[in-house]
């Protein structure tokens, strides 16, 4: 019984006779109808309608029809969320079965159908199974607490899972250990710092790579690969013990280790041990070029990356890189491409030769490319230049078309690079004059007949077969020969003049092309004016050419080597292309430097207020949007800038204001629009952030805190896949989820997103002072930075209630001796006369979230405020009865700056 | 990892179709395929394309596409390994790897993939604790399911047990004959130049063991040239300690055939086939003449099994008075290849091929007219590296065991430039 026959049938009353089957007491029919629905799943069928019904087979002791039943399940509950709640029950209780297997599936359906309803009963099953007896049943549990994550984060912080998945790093079984490291990895990514490794965790996870599965090791190292190491020892002892990995038949498993040992070799300051370990990675890196062919691809790519830093590594292994005729034309290039990395003074000579065989083959742009090739080792080592244009010159003699016409190009470069140095060559490349048909190698020859023009005998003739039809020819041919023309009359005395004439006549006047126009008058002008002029303009010595293939900047090849094996390394570009998918900015660590450099400029650039703050113009909401789509017709039509700016502003703010009323967000009053749209500054203007402006504020909502962002997209480009991230600041905040919930900001569309923050302790930097720098990534600008600061305005906003930034006495003290005199701020001010002390502090500052902790009555009296990030600021308050000069000392276990705010803010709202 | 995974026949029609992500769905397989659509043969393509939403790593194998989406971060090169490891354990489990097949034993086939990958994680790879999950469609238990209603893997669930003391194999197998037969398997690839001198070679070599032994037995393979260890990867079943130390192989070995060490030499010794092509063209280049000189040597005096020649031609030639000394040679006008087939020839034998071409065209451009000659060759009985097995010890069990050493060497790319 075949089971392809399910493929095939197609009657009418299909789905009823299938409800009845699953309806029937015999498990086999049930087995065969939903083998007939999964079938039908696959071929895109909709059987959505028979839910129900195969609920019903889910209360089983057979297993198989359990199994079928799961893989239904999971493919429809999305569409039929009320009933895959009725799953629920069956599930819990499979999940308590004594059979491990049975409990795994169950786990394992559960977690795959992203359900928030069906997550909330996952919980408890989820947490028992983390501590299961069976290392089988707790290695898909840690792949779960992945599952719930990418659902709902909050249950799995509810349940602490991830301190559960910790603890299950620790694990007696290798794979529970390489799952739980599986996990926290991905979480990692939404929730930087989840996955963060010690340095004797670090050691027991290489311990264990030898009891793990392939896929295992992979996870593990790939997580070694984000650790720092301490210094050159450690990083020296990570290398030595994670090679022997490298001789792994997994090509995943070399590849993630090789990343770790290039990255692990940056801290190793001896020089001897560095030697000896780059001498090591060389074999398994041939080893992988006999894997099949994909996997090849990826090392290849790779190696690419490899040689350009450690070119030594395989330069005596370079014929391991030797085509062979059946290699797909990805690998050939590859190959061919590392083979010109890998060229060196001693082995040229038979890399040439090499590259001379594949200039035979059939696919003509591997020709092509090899042709190039001889060319790249000619400018790139000056002892095989020699080899080359001898090999160049055979394969022109071959008169295969392409061939020949790719030779030229190459020739001309070589014979840029070392002038004077060739000139034997050019009869041979003049005789295929007639068979060159594509512009760049006529243009090539031409230059080349220019450039030796008192060296050609027969060079007048040569040139005037060229002009006889030029008119003809591309335009690329036909500057080229306007500068030849020029040249051989200026060489070889006035020959040539009559030709030069014409030609310059022809184009100053009957060419439709403004460049060549523009060079005929250029050429003819500087004639008329001084021979001798031009000749030293046109005769001019040229600068070397060194290479015609780009590099690759260092930063960015740095970056690769780091991420070796990553889809970024294989193609070369930087990690964030791969934004959707990966993590969202490079780790601020790298930048550094940028961000002090950009930082300082933005934030010198005063930040603009709008000051529109005055004139509040709230108008009927209605009234406002249709005033945007009026004016945006009418932009569209007239397009004047000048005019149209502080208008649109308006419209922004009102559209914003209307986001704020919009029953989504009903909680936020109205008081709390306005006051946002007061606070909300240009951060950046759309001039330095390459079209794109940005202004944003900070804002309490729902008890958390957020960054309010308004981004305004100037450019012609609809800007998408918008992320933003935080540096290091002092409160430690950074956005919950990097990705804004924007899909795209259309040309002259302007955003406002709100970005979640919350408290990251690793993040917590004092030495950021007040600033916020901020790093915003999207597919159009790359990344742009900016930032905000922290000032009276939005103070507030990270106060804590009165609940937890009220102290009790104790805990005052023991804070209070805890930061010690020596970082205690004091200032005097004056507090206007007459009002009764300390009652007057405690009514004033109680709306600040600055609560009253003690007074005596010696006159002396104690505030304390608590900000996000376990900050708290302590203040002390000393008077003198009837004196209203006022002396106050504060002390916090932060920044300066954080105090020096308090004490103005305080200030402002005590003083006179 | 793995976002998603798509098998898609050759003409772009989705077999199976599984998301972990909810976003990469069949809408996938459309951009896919209109790159596909591109390229002249399904080989040329890239096997990683990088699409503004997602990216995808592929594998094209027996007119099948393997094509997922990945995830940036990890490794591209699990995601493409991974892939080939489904295929092989599909061959393992269906005897073939197609479309049929799929269509066939497509419930297997998705019950594979939730095994193998959970939630886009690779798993179990391990094809004998894969069987104790996911087990195979076999006759036997398609019969008994088609008369009872009940299937065989509710007997095998009650005796899983993940705790056994190596996972890799059950105590309660019983043999009546106690076999373990042993392969020692060499790939050679080569390329040589005209003149028969070999431009680089390379050996990869397989231990391959089918272990037909009862309980638990404890073994230990004591090779000739322990030099190895360096160089190799082993099965997860072999201490690998101890052989990086001493260079001994001790295990438990699973049950069945399995790979217990693979290696990897840079230079072949020698190399045992070379064939030199000489041409000639007559005056006015209308006719040439091909010879081929075919020798083996070294070989330990052990006989040739098979020796295919196949030499592609690059344009359209007339291929007349076709001989060879020895086997059967054939020109295929269509694919315009010719194939000189040979069995059983014996060491230190010069063999030739002549062969009299002329074009349709006005010239006949030898030796430019052939791309390339490729050989396929087997030796039973032979290793090329010389590495063999000293002793082989089966501790932990009373019985004695009969043991089988066969070595075999075989052309992996070996190819002669011809000129």
């Amino acid at each position: 019984m075949p089971d392809s026959k399910y493929f095939s049938t197609t009657n009418r009353g299909e789905l009823f006779e299938l409800k009845q089957l699953l309806n029937s007491q015999s498990s086999r029919s049930k087995r065969e109808a939903l083998k007939q629905i999964i079938a039908s799943m696959t071929i895109g069928k909709d059987v959505s309608s028979l839910f129900t019904d195969v609920l019903n087979c889910m209360q089983t002791v057979d297993l198989e029809l359990k199994k079928l039943v799961y893989l239904y399940l999971i493919s429809y509950a999305k569409t039929q969320p009320d009933l895959a709640i009725l799953a629920v029950n069956t599930f819990v209780k499979d999940a308590s079965d004594p059979n491990p297997l049975i409990r795994t599936l169950a786990l394992r359906t559960m977690g795959c159908i992203q359900l928030t309803r069906i997550s909330e009963y996952l919980c408890e099953p989820l947490r028992r199974a983390l501590k299961d007896a069976d290392p089988y049943v707790r290695k898909t549990a840690a792949i779960c607490v992945a599952k719930l994550y990418e659902v709902d984060p909050a249950l799995v912080s509810e349940y602490g899972f991830i301190s559960t998945l910790k603890e299950l790093v620790l694990d007696s079984s290798p794979m529970v250990v390489a799952n739980a490291i599986a996990a926290l990895g991905e979480i990692d990514e939404s929730l930087p710092g989840t996955l963060e490794l010690k340095p004797n965790l670090v050691s027991g996870l290489i311990q264990c790579l030898n009891d793990c599965s392939e896929w295992g090791q992979v996870f593990i190292i790939d997580a070694v690969a984000s650790y720092m190491p301490s210094g050159t020892e450690e990083a020296e002892s990570i290398i030595e013990r994670l090679l022997p990995r490298l001789y792994h038949a997994n090509a995943a498993v070399v590849l993630s280790s090789m990343k770790v040992i290039v990255k692990n070799l940056k801290y190793v300051k001896s020089a001897e041990f560095s030697r000896m370990i780059q001498k090591k990675l060389g074999a398994p890196l041939v080893t992988l070029v006999s894997a099949e062919p994909e996997v090849q691809y990826v090392a290849l790519r790779n190696i690419n990356l490899l040689v350009r830093k450690y070119p030594e590594i395989l330069q005596n292994e370079f014929k391991a890189f030797f085509c062979k005729y059946n290699d797909p034309p990805y690998i050939k290039e590859e190959k061919l491409e590392i083979l010109v990395r890998l060229a060196n003074d001693d082995n040229a000579p038979k890399i040439i030769s090499e590259c001379k065989e594949y200039a035979s083959e059939v696919d003509v742009g591997f020709v092509r490319s090899s042709v190039q090739a001889i060319g790249r080792i000619a400018l790139k080592i000056e002892s095989a230049a020699n080899n080359s244009v001898e090999t160049l010159l055979e394969l022109v003699r071959t008169r295969v078309v392409y061939v020949v016409q790719e030779s030229l190009v190459v020739m001309k470069d070589i014979m840029r690079k070392y002038p004077n140095e060739f000139e034997g060559a050019i009869p041979v490349l003049c005789e295929n004059l007639e068979a060159l048909d594509e512009p760049n190698a006529r243009a090539s020859l031409v230059w080349i007949i220019g450039e030796y023009a008192d060296r050609i005998e027969n060079v007048v003739e040569l040139v005037e077969s060229f002009l006889d039809n030029f008119r003809d020819e591309s335009i690329q041919v036909q500057q080229q020969l306007l500068t030849c023309t020029i040249k051989v009359y200026l060489k070889c005395n006035g020959s040539c003049k009559s030709s030069l004439e014409r030609i310059l006549n022809d184009g100053m006047k009957n060419s439709d092309n403004a460049d060549l126009r523009e060079r005929a008058f250029f050429y003819s002008r500087l004639l008329q004016a001084n021979k001798e002029m031009a000749n030293s303009v046109v005769l001019a010595r040229k600068p070397r050419i060194v290479s015609t293939h780009e590099d690759l900047d260092e930063s960015l090849l740095n970056t690769l080597l780091d991420e070796m094996g990553s889809l970024a390394s294989v193609f070369h570009r930087s990690p964030h292309v791969f934004l959707a998918s990966s993590k969202p900015l490079p780790q601020v660590s790298i930048m550094e430097d940028e961000w002090n450099e950009e930082n300082a400029q933005v934030l010198s650039h005063d930040i603009l207020d709008l000051s529109l703050s005055d004139k509040p113009q709230l108008g009927d909401a209605s009234e406002a949007s249709n005033k945007t789509s009026v004016d945006e017709l009418f932009e569209s039509s007239s397009g004047t800038a000048s005019t149209k700016k502080p208008k649109e502003q308006n419209n922004d703010l009102l559209s914003l204001i209307d986001d704020l009323f919009s029953p989504a967000q009903s909680s936020s009053s109205v008081d709390h629009g306005d006051d946002l749209q007061k606070r909300m500054k240009l951060l950046l203007p759309s001039s330095k952030a390459r079209g794109l402006e940005i202004s944003g504020a900070f804002s309490a909502e729902q008890g958390g805190i957020q960054y309010v962002l308004k981004l305004r997209n100037e450019s012609n480009e609809i800007i998408g896949e918008n992320a933003i991230q935080f540096n290091k600041n002092l409160l430690g905040l950074i956005p919950a989820r990097s990705k804004l919930d924007v899909v795209r900001i259309n040309p002259n569309e302007s955003v406002v997103c709100k970005v979640d923050l919350r408290y990251v302790s690793s993040e917590k930097d004092s030495r950021k002072g007040l600033l916020f720098q901020m790093a915003l990534k999207n597919d159009v600008c790359g990344v742009i930075y900016f930032g905000d600061k922290l000032d009276e305005s939005n103070l507030n906003i990270f106060l804590e209630s009165e609940s937890t930034g009220k102290l009790t006495k104790q805990a005052f003290l023991q804070e209070w001796s805890k930061i010690g005199s020596s970082d205690e701020v004091v200032k005097q001010f004056n507090v206007p006369a007459g009002v009764s002390l300390p009652n007057y502090f405690i009514e004033k500052l109680y709306p600040l979230k600055v609560f009253h902790v003690a007074s005596s009555p010696s006159g002396q009296s104690y505030f304390s405020a608590r900000l996000v990030g376990e900050i708290c600021v302590l203040l002390e308050f000393r008077w003198a009865d009837k004196d209203s000069n006022v002396q106050l000392a504060s002390r916090c276990n932060s920044a300066k700056e954080l105090v020096k705010l308090f004490e103005r803010l305080i200030e402002k709202a005590l003083g006179k | 990892m793995l976002l998603s995974l798509f098998l898609i026949n050759s003409s772009g029609e989705v077999i199976i179709e599984k998301s972990w992500k909810t976003e990469h769905t069949r809408r996938v397989c459309d951009l896919f395929w209109q790159e596909v659509l591109k390229v002249s043969s399904p080989e040329e393509l890239a096997p990683l394309l990088h699409f503004p939403k997602f990216d995808i790593a592929h594998i094209y194998t027996c007119g099948i596409f393997l094509v997922s989406t990945v995830r940036n971060t990890l490794q591209s090169t699990s995601a493409l390994e991974l892939l080939h490891r489904l295929v092989d354990t599909f061959v393992d489990y269906f005897g073939e790897f197609n479309e049929h097949a799929i269509k066939e034993n497509f419930v297997t086939v998705y019950e594979i993939i939730e095994e193998v990958l959970d939630h886009g994680f690779p798993f179990t790879v391990n094809i004998a604790s894969l069987k104790e999950l996911v087990p195979p469609p076999s006759l036997l238990s398609r019969m008994i399911g088609s008369v009872t209603g009940s299937s065989l893997s509710r007997k095998d669930m009650s005796e899983w047990n993940s705790h056994k003391r190596v996972s890799w194999r059950n105590p309660n197998i019983r043999y009546a004959h106690n076999e373990i037969f042993i392969d020692i398997i060499e790939e050679v690839s080569a390329i040589l130049d005209s003149k028969g001198h070999c431009i680089h070679s390379g050996i990869s070599g397989n231990i391959v063991v089918n272990c037909r032994l009862s309980g638990m037995p404890e073994l230990s393979l004591h090779l000739n040239d322990s030099s190895l260890a360096k160089h190799s990867f082993v099965h997860p079943c072999v201490r690998y300690g101890r052989f990086i130390r001493e260079g001994v192989v001790s295990f438990v070995p699973p049950d069945g055939v399995f790979q217990l060490l693979k290696y990897e030499l840079w230079k072949a010794p020698y190399v045992p086939i070379t064939l030199e092509p000489q041409y000639s063209v007559d005056k006015e280049r209308k006719r040439g003449r091909l010879q081929l000189t075919l020798d083996i040597r070294g070989c330990g005096g052990k006989p040739c099994e098979e020796i295919t020649v196949s030499i592609p031609f690059r344009n359209t030639m007339n291929v007349t008075n076709l001989n060879v000394t020895r086997g059967t040679v054939r020109y295929d006008s269509q694919l315009e290849l010719c194939k000189w087939n040979l069995v059983n020839v014996d060491s230190a034998r010069t063999l030739a091929l002549t062969a009299e071409l002329s074009s349709n065209q006005d010239k006949c451009l030898l030796p430019m007219s052939i791309s390339c000659i490729l050989v396929d060759f087997r030796i039973v009985g032979l290793a090329l590296s010389n590495l063999s097995v000293h002793q082989l010890t089966v501790l932990n069990e009373s019985y004695k065991p009969y043991k089988g050493l066969r070595r075999i060497t075989k052309s992996g790319t070996y190819e002669i430039r011809p000129y």
